[in-house]
């Protein structure tokens, strides 16, 4: 028992030390500014940050799986990054060193892992933050390039992931900082799929059915139906500025983001830095993106926030409210001034039908050339003539294959036989004076690219044993990208055809020798 | 300095993986599942993968406290204050009150979890079983109550999607109130997860450079690059669920169960 | 502030584990000598290439992967405790000889490192391949192996063993590796750094890598334990 206690004791003086002394590293080395991130839950945005240099940033996110209210006696199991959906707000600055810890409850059910668009590196984080419940991943990343980005859960099946609210928003500010506007917010849409159909009481569970037909029953702001309305309306006054930091994170819609009644002065597209496009009444998110909107509110009153795709406003949830306070400005707004009497008479559009009795559209006018313009005609004719052409992939003078092949050698070849088909050496064989070509000719190249080639063979004295895979080619890209490594690669005048192609693609495997 | 911690890590391992006097194998507890072929989530198109699986034996309900802390109280050095943390986490047996005691919260006839493999295998070996292999649980879970087959069955598949999508409940039930399955075997999907001899055969690792097949990359969209079947959704669950562990590792909702060649 | 208060909780650790060492030291000797009874039968194995079989002890280090305490048998046909790989540095990797990409390479990054470190360096050095193929993997298949590669003996081993206890291995360091229908195996590629306590200390991951990181380990390591 007491020698135990000396091994915890021990551990700890050594973990002590290693940190103390891995600490004075970390700062000598990159002499960089050790901070711990604030994290905001929705619709709250953690401070603008104030630093003018970059700094070290630790930033600690919880995966959290929890049954929560989705609609008015609706329940759900969101999977939540930081415990709420959308995922907790990070804030960085460009230029920043991150250190990501994801930690995942040990209740949780199964293993996660986060996806930063952020992160220039493989899986933007995914691989190295896969973790297993009670468990947490240690990773570093630099945020090089300003923007807006969405983070996710990209764990297989991902969909499924991000389906159960596995995504959320992360800002690197610019060196220079974001202009300073009075209020921000976070506001980020997405999907919910249920057994159920929309209100349908009770506990529902993820229907998988309807997530593969992109059909969903819910799509909100912020994690539920009713996130951002009554008292948790988004709260401005009159004369301020405002920035919502706008998300969608699927995992299918494309949301088309409108605040009613006012105009984005500016909106950041996409979430990016340089298009900064004003005066927009309606911007798209796509799913998996983001968007940056600021406008001035000018006068109060309730400016409704939609997926202006309609029906998934009035229908399905996506509604959510900015409560403006403060004097009117009648200018801007007046207000209704007048409501008179109109009798409808003098209709030029419509008149009664009297075998329905129904007002029925008068009769379209017949189409007048004179309507259409001199230009418009010139566009027309323009078209017309390149309907008569034939696409360039049809082409089939030998010289128009040959330059179709090359993109196709480019697409599909070079990656392993290199641009002049030098091939890599020990691991792909060339394909430039090739001794296998000149032997077994264009029936074992056709062979080869159909139905793929495997095990050792020799070119020119050289032993390669690696796998070619079948090459997805339809006959004639294949007889252009063939045509090619003769003419191009290897000097040759030789022409492979689409007869040619069909004659010999149904080969079996080559031989092995 | 030195002496005291070298002298405690003697008491810790000098006895590892020495088993006196092995108990009996009790198999009337045990089902046999016949010879069949599993078709793993992910397979190599150019070659054939289907794995032909030989008919065995497999334990028809998950190991429970009760009998992972008889093995304990036998085998002490799997007690929780003794065991190398290289073999088990910091959360081995968390929830027991101590070595040798569940303590009152702790349901005795419910799967025990918190379990590494390295304990899973030792619990199996001193028994004269061993793990079952990914295939084998595999094709054991693949039965519903009425088929050997049940993932042709869509209510199947949607229970026990719905299963997995549930966190972990704080305390778990005896063995065998959940779903029983075809061979008889309880338990499968619905109660716990449960290790395999091979989980490590679920290739998702960090790297992304190798050539070997190796470099599947799991995550985003790239995940259902080459799988048999892109909506078995339960079984990719199980996949990244494998692929996210390490020998060591023991987690709230990880258990296991035994199996047994037939001789 | 913060590292202030991080150097007195430091402090206060080193004299409270102090303490309790010299406190206690007597008790420990007692537990050790009956672990010591307690322990089965510890033969000495006749170890072929190290010579410092008196390092090849029971005891090994809490975060050890020696602790396994599995038998293997070397390119010779001799047995080998994977105790015996305790007192050298060990570059470690797991194989199959019939692979015919990955393999290869391995060794031949394995053999990379090899020659950019000095022959002073290499003397604490053993580098060891541990074959995941034992059905197929015989000390002679491994040995020829060996030769293909141009592996020196005085400093390489390869290793084969039981199916349970290769799974050990690679549980331990985290290798995934699958057997595939046609008898070739799929596998992660790791090159592990063993420390002379055989504790991981590095793991290199991928083929044809950048080695200078792992060598500036090696060497550091070498310095620390001389």
């Amino acid at each position: 028992m007491k020698s135990k206690k000396i091994l915890i004791v021990c551990t700890i003086f050594f973990s002590m030390w290693f940190l103390l002394t891995s600490c004075e590293e970390n700062k000598s080395a990159e002499g960089l500014q050790n901070i711990e991130a604030t994290l905001t839950h929705a619709p709250y945005v953690p401070p603008p940050i104030n630093r003018d240099y970059p700094a070290k940033v630790k930033v600690e996110l919880e995966v959290r799986e929890l049954v929560g209210k989705l609609s008015d006696g609706v329940e759900y199991t969101f999977w939540t990054f930081g415990g709420e959906v959308p995922g907790k707000f990070i804030r960085i600055r460009e230029g920043d060193e991150v250190e990501f810890h994801l930690h995942n409850h040990p209740s949780s059910k199964l293993p996660h892992n986060i996806d930063l668009h952020a992160v220039t590196g493989p899986g933007g984080g995914a691989v190295s933050s896969f973790t297993t419940p009670g468990h947490t991943s240690v990773f570093n990343f630099k945020a090089l390039n300003a923007g807006l980005y969405v983070y996710h859960c990209a764990t297989a099946p991902v969909g499924l992931h991000i389906a159960n609210g596995m995504y959320g928003l992360i800002l690197v500010e610019p060196e220079e900082g974001l202009p300073p506007v009075d209020r921000e917010y976070y506001v980020m849409q997405s999907e919910f799929y249920t057994e159920g159909n929309y209100g349908a009481k009770g506990f529902q569970p993820f229907s998988m059915e309807k997530a593969l037909d992109e059909n969903p029953d819910y799509v909100v702001f912020n994690g539920s139906v009713g996130s951002l309305v009554g008292d948790k309306a988004l709260k401005a006054n009159t004369g301020e500025r405002i920035r919502l930091f706008v998300g969608n994170g699927g995992p299918n819609l494309v949301s088309s983001f409108h605040v009613i009644g006012e105009i984005f002065d500016l909106v950041y597209q996409e979430g990016g830095m340089e298009i900064k496009q004003k005066n927009v009444q309606t911007t798209l998110v796509p799913a998996g993106g983001s968007a940056m909107v600021e406008f001035e509110v000018d006068v109060p009153g309730e400016f409704i926030l939609v997926d202006h795709s309609i029906f998934r406003a009035f229908n399905k949830g996506a509604l959510g409210k900015l409560a403006v306070s403060g004097p009117d400005n009648k200018i801007i707004y007046s207000g209704k001034v007048s409501d008179e009497i109109y009798s409808g008479v003098n209709d030029q559009f419509g008149s009664i039908d009297p075998a329905t009795g129904k007002y029925r559209k008068n009769e379209e006018k017949a189409f007048s050339p004179e309507f259409a313009n001199e230009a418009a005609r010139n566009d027309y004719s323009s078209l017309a003539e390149t309907a008569n052409s034939s696409p360039r992939e049809d082409a089939s003078s030998k010289g128009d294959l040959a330059s179709m092949g090359k993109s196709i050698y480019q697409r599909t070849c070079f990656a392993c036989h290199q641009s002049n088909g030098e091939g890599i050496p020990n691991v792909f064989p060339p394909i430039n004076n090739s001794d296998w070509i000149k032997k077994n000719g264009k029936a074992g190249m056709i062979t080869a690219i159909s139905n793929g080639l495997k095990g050792e063979l020799t070119v020119n004295g050289n032993k390669y044993n690696n796998i070619m895979p079948p090459q997805q080619l339809t006959d004639k890209q294949m007889a252009a990208v063939l045509t090619y490594v003769y003419r191009e690669i290897n000097n040759s005048s030789e022409t492979v055809t689409v007869d040619d192609v069909k004659k010999y693609k149904t080969g079996d495997l080559l031989s092995r020798k | 300095m030195k002496n005291p911690i070298k002298i405690i890590l003697l008491i810790l391992f000098s006895s590892f993986f020495i088993f006196a006097g092995k108990p009996q194998t009790d198999i009337s507890r045990m089902s046999l599942i016949p010879a069949g072929i599993y078709t793993p989530l992910y397979v190599d198109d150019t070659t054939d993968q289907n794995i032909n699986v030989e008919s065995f034996l497999i334990d028809k309900y998950p190991v429970t406290n009760k009998e992972f802390l008889k093995f304990v109280t036998e085998n002490p050095k799997w007690r929780k204050s003794e065991v190398s943390k290289l073999f088990a986490d910091d959360s081995y047996l968390i929830y027991w009150k101590n070595d040798t005691e569940l303590g009152p919260d702790v349901n005795p006839g419910a799967p025990v979890t918190n379990i590494s493999w390295f304990a899973a295998k030792a619990f199996a070996n001193y028994y004269g079983k061993r793990l079952p292999s990914t295939a084998e649980w595999e094709l054991a879970a693949r039965a519903d109550e009425k088929s050997a087959n049940g993932y042709k069955n869509p209510e199947y598949v949607s229970k026990i999607l719905a299963w997995y999508s549930e966190p972990t409940s704080a305390s778990l039930p005896d063995v065998g109130s959940s779903n029983k399955n075809f061979y008889e075997v309880y338990d499968m999907l619905g109660l716990v997860w449960e290790w395999t001899s091979d989980f490590f055969n679920a290739l998702v690792t960090g790297e992304s450079r190798g050539n070997s097949g190796i470099d599947r990359n799991l995550f985003c969209g790239s995940g259902s690059v080459g799988a048999t079947d892109f909506t078995n959704y339960p079984a990719f669950m199980r996949f990244a669920f494998r692929s996210s562990l390490k020998g060591n590792y023991t987690t709230s909702n990880l258990g296991f169960r035994c199996a047994k060649d037939i001789k | 502030m913060k590292k202030l208060i991080l150097i007195s909780a430091f402090i206060v650790i080193t004299a409270a584990s102090l303490i309790m060492i010299l406190a206690n030291g007597s008790n420990n000797k007692n537990t050790a000598d009956n672990i010591l009874q307690e322990k089965p039968k510890e033969e000495t194995k006749s170890c072929c290439s190290s010579g410092e079989g008196e390092k090849t002890s029971g005891s090994f280090t809490a975060n050890s992967i020696y602790q396994i305490n599995s038998v293997w048998k070397n390119q010779f046909g001799n047995e080998i405790n994977i105790g015996d790989l305790k007192g050298k540095t060990q570059v470690f990797a797991m194989i199959f000889a019939n692979c015919t990409y990955a393999c290869p390479i391995i060794a031949n990054d394995m053999r990379r490192i090899e020659e950019s470190l000095s022959s002073d360096e290499l003397k604490q050095i053993q580098f060891t391949l541990v074959s995941i193929d034992p059905e197929r993997d015989t000390p002679e298949k491994l040995k020829q192996f060996a030769k293909d590669q141009n592996l020196n003996f005085a400093r390489w081993q390869l290793l084969t063993g039981d199916r349970s206890d290769i799974d050990d291995l690679a549980a331990l360091l985290g290798f995934r590796y699958k057997k595939e229908n046609d008898g070739s195996f799929s596998h992660s590629n790791i090159i592990t750094i063993l420390n002379k306590e055989g504790e991981i200390i590095h793991q290199q991951v991928g083929l044809n890598q950048d080695i200078a990181n792992t060598l500036n380990i090696i060497k550091n390591h070498n310095k620390q334990g001389v």
